[in-house]
């Protein structure tokens, strides 16, 4: 549904199960903080901010102009890629199937005893993270801002026009002088007497 | 063995000073107080102002050169290389700042957040032009890319700035996917990230059939190679390159040409060079450079439009840069840093030419064509520099290529300075092509010029002067 959709705008929706489906991996294999972190990432920052973007499209025009049809022989090819990569390159040693894999004694033991730390997930990307790769970490989160100050640049659109919200002048608003009993038609009855019905002349 | 901070001093302020410029911006442009003053030229200056800090900051930073070597497994490297890379990154940002103002003035441009990416972008820059890891050249190349994505579009009533900011981010976000898989095969296959012990490990590793080679390595450094090779817009991944070129805002254009290359450049540099050595993809680069040659000389040939005209030069400029990159020696290296200098210095005078010329809408090369009636002086200064671009002797640009061809020469690679002539030639008449029709062929139509503000004609001249003498220079002290 990301990839085929025919309206630009329904991608950004449908790409949250994605993410979804995708951090089930890594809480099926072991790492659960990456596995909480990246839906948050990539809905809550990377989507959320690329939904205006694709908005700024006319999309009238655009579903027009779209004949489905010549999208699936590249984009067959295209997608077969990663599948053969995933499958020809990985694990090359012990499935040969590029020529070049020459070494047959690939096999090796390894001791993961001595390795074992009662940490939980956090505390270890913790340790090094905010580290040894502090400087790394707060680039990555240049990304982000850039991301909120972009999005924000390209669509907010502060004209006459556009209503906003005053928010200094709606907390000025007093309520006992603001709100005052009238009678707007003579024969409404007043508030507090008793209810009449009214019948229109 | 922690970071150290005051190495990065330059970018932390930097950062800083981008952060807090538009909560200035916002905070007294939305204040009844001052009238809601549009502080679009403001925050412009403090940007230009930050940026030339910066340059006082790296210029300082020279001591830890002599302790940069310390730091053996951290993210960045601040070397003589850096150093002068560093430096050279935001005099060139400032010089495009320098020609946003007029921009604002006459769009009546209000985002003060417009001008807020280009510092943002050059500190990611600098990080990347430093990085020494895989991990920071990835986190370094992102912001970078995510800032011109967004001044691409920021031309909001034009669907063609929309179309050529989603084009960019299309491109900027498949490219480094193909960068990061390439880095994360390396790192399956290596186990390393760090540029030093990448080195180490593939010294002498060779793509033969007798050895034993690894395919993920090999096509780790494919998908990187392919991932840069993006970037700086080579041919066989340049699809989009003059489309955004020509939709975005003709500044933002500028700011593409002239800043990432530089960084982009001085990372590969790093990357192929110093860790990637031995397995060495020079083929991948032959082709890519002769092929960038060849299509920037013949599809400059056939526009009609003066800034795709200048998207399809800088292609085919990056090819002839790619031969001194290809060559993997010293002289190739050396021909490249000249290469990408006067390259720089050739393209801000080209943008600020089309962009002082933007009051009348310049769009199509036809509208040049009165320029030698109405202001001669700058159809000569624009003369001087598209012929600096064909590379006609006494300028700067044949002084590059000169250079660069030399160095293909000297490494044995006579089939790529064969073509760097042959396509020098032929692209001699294309760029010939704007100075032939503002000088040679003026047009019999109405074209009228606003008169140009002095001060944009001396900085342009005085620019011109600079670059040109110093090829001047070069040559004579050969």
């Amino acid at each position: 549904m990301v990839v085929r959709a025919k309206n630009p705008v329904h991608p950004v929706p449908s790409s949250i199960p994605v993410f979804r489906n995708t951090s089930g991996s890594p809480i099926l294999l072991g790492p659960d903080l990456p596995a909480m972190i990246s839906p948050v990432v990539h809905t809550g920052a990377i989507a959320v901010l690329s939904l205006p973007v694709v908005m700024m499209l006319n999309i009238q025009i655009a579903e027009i102009h779209e004949k489905v049809s010549r999208y699936p022989p590249v984009s067959g090819i295209i997608g077969l890629i990663p599948w053969w990569e995933m499958s020809l390159i990985p694990d090359n040693d012990h499935i040969p199937l590029l020529p070049t894999s020459i070494s047959t004694n690939s096999l090796r033991y390894t001791v993961h005893a001595g390795e074992i730390q009662g940490w939980t997930n956090s505390e270890t990307s913790g340790n090094s993270l905010h580290t040894y790769y502090s400087v790394r970490f707060l680039v990555s989160s240049l990304i982000l801002s850039v991301a909120m100050i972009g999005a924000t640049v390209l669509t907010m659109h502060r004209t006459t026009r556009v209503k906003r919200q005053d928010v200094f002048r709606q907390n000025a608003i007093d309520s006992k002088r603001t709100m005052m009993r009238r009678t707007t038609d003579p024969h409404l009855p007043t508030p507090g007497s008793a209810p009449t019905i009214y019948r229109p002349q | 063995m922690f970071n150290l901070f005051p190495a990065v001093f330059p970018e932390i302020f930097l950062i800083n000073a981008t952060f807090i410029s538009p909560i200035h911006g916002v905070v007294f442009s939305t204040s009844k107080k001052y009238d809601y003053p549009p502080l679009a030229s403001n925050v412009g200056w403090l940007g230009l102002l930050s940026v030339l800090i910066t340059i006082l900051l790296l210029a300082a930073g020279a001591p830890l050169l002599t302790i940069a070597h310390f730091f053996r497994n951290n993210f960045f490297r601040k070397d003589d290389f850096t150093y002068y890379r560093q430096i050279f990154l935001p005099l060139s940002t400032a010089g495009t700042i320098l020609m946003c103002f007029d921009y604002f003035e006459q769009d009546r441009f209000n985002a003060s957040e417009f001008i807020v990416s280009i510092p943002l972008s050059t500190s990611s820059m600098l990080f990347m032009i430093s990085a020494y890891d895989l991990i920071a050249m990835y986190s370094a190349i992102e912001p970078q890319s995510l800032c011109s994505y967004v001044i691409a579009a920021s031309k909001r009533n034009s669907e063609f700035s929309t179309e050529a900011g989603l084009k960019y981010l299309i491109l900027g976000a498949f490219s480094p996917g193909i960068l990061l898989f390439g880095c994360s095969m390396i790192y399956g296959s290596t186990g390393v990230t760090h540029f030093d012990q990448l080195a180490e490990i593939l010294t002498g590793y060779e793509m033969t059939l007798f050895g034993a080679r690894s395919g993920g390595i090999f096509a780790g450094i494919l998908f990187i190679a392919v991932g840069f090779l993006f970037k700086i817009t080579a041919v066989p991944f340049h699809m989009w390159a003059p489309d955004i070129y020509e939709g975005s805002p003709t500044l933002v254009a500028a700011f593409f040409s002239i800043a990432p290359k530089i960084s982009i450049f001085a990372n590969m540099l790093r990357v192929f060079i110093h860790s990637f050595y031995g397995t060495t993809l020079q083929q991948i680069f032959f082709f890519c450079s002769i092929a960038s040659m060849i299509l920037g000389a013949l599809a400059a040939m056939a526009q009609t439009k003066v800034k795709r005209l200048l998207a399809y030069s800088s292609i085919g400029h990056v090819g002839y840069i790619c031969i001194g990159f290809s060559c993997g020696t010293i002289g190739g290296i050396q021909s490249l840093l000249i290469g990408i200098f006067i390259y720089v210095l050739m393209t801000i005078g080209a943008f600020a030419i089309v962009l002082a010329l933007r009051r009348t809408r310049v769009k199509y090369m036809a509208d040049l064509g009165a320029l030698a009636g109405t202001n001669p002086i700058l159809a000569i200064t624009f003369s001087i520099i598209m012929f600096s671009y064909a590379g006609i002797p006494p300028l700067a640009g044949f002084c590059s290529k000169f250079y660069l061809f030399f160095a293909a020469l000297s490494c044995g690679a006579y089939l790529l300075a064969l073509m760097g002539v042959v396509t020098s030639v032929i692209g001699r008449w294309a760029a010939g092509r704007l100075p032939g029709v503002a000088v040679l062929h003026p047009c019999t139509g109405h074209v009228a010029y606003q008169k140009l503000r002095h001060s944009e004609l001396g900085g342009i001249n005085r620019h011109i002067c600079y670059s040109e003498s110093g090829g001047i220079n070069r040559h004579i002290l050969q």
